[in-house]
């Protein structure tokens, strides 16, 4: 099991959130990040992590 | 008298609103299902109305009821007198909005499952780390 850590921060001096979410890739990422943002207000800058985007390898042997 | 302004909010959730008041020093709260009028210095009754409503007696002497209508996409607004924007200016709502977040973010993982791992708060930053323990 991937070692999913959500990091909500919350500035002070101007209540503006930031959630980072670590060890997500793809769809997983986005459905937190959507009910973090439903509940706290808009989004309104959304960057991606590298692991973001890993593709899963699937490996194929084939016998001879 | 003094004239009440409308302010949109980013208040979506009733149990976090009553949450960050609570926390901002208002426990005493009324929270009606059908919106009610609020009441004026002059205990005179304003044509404004709210669900969720601190009333004078709890904020001062010569306060104008605070209010928090619900709109129909569910968010709140905010009805706040000149008077009483004073003692509830931008600090005192930017604090209101970070208790909120807070009470949000708590709830918005509690509702997801995730384990609490800690509060710390660096630099006029508060941190909540959660874990996703769900395998995916």
């Amino acid at each position: 099991m991937a070692n999913r850590i959500i990091t909500v921060e919350i500035d002070e001096s101007t209540a503006d959130v930031t959630v980072d979410l670590a060890g997500y890739e793809g769809k997983g990422c986005a459905a937190v990040q959507e009910a973090f943002a439903r509940m706290l207000g808009n989004t309104t800058h959304s960057t991606h992590k590298p692991e973001f985007n890993k593709v899963p390898v699937k490996t194929t042997c084939i016998k001879r | 008298m003094s004239a009440y302004n409308e302010v949109s909010t980013i208040y979506k959730d009733e149990e976090c609103l009553l949450q960050a008041l609570k926390e901002m020093g208002y426990s005493e709260v009324e929270v009606h299902e059908t919106a009610q009028n609020l009441i004026g210095y002059h205990s005179d009754v304003r044509t404004q109305q709210a669900h969720i409503i601190i009333r004078r007696k709890n904020i001062s002497s010569a306060s104008n009821d605070i209010g928090y209508f619900k709109n129909a996409d569910g968010s709140y607004t905010e009805i706040i007198s000149d008077y009483d924007k004073v003692k509830h200016d931008l600090r005192w709502r930017t604090g209101l909005k970070s208790k909120y977040g807070e009470a949000g973010a708590m709830k918005t993982a509690r509702k997801k499952g995730f384990k609490f791992l800690g509060r710390t708060v660096v630099n006029g930053k508060i941190q909540l780390r959660f874990q996703d323990r769900k395998a995916g």
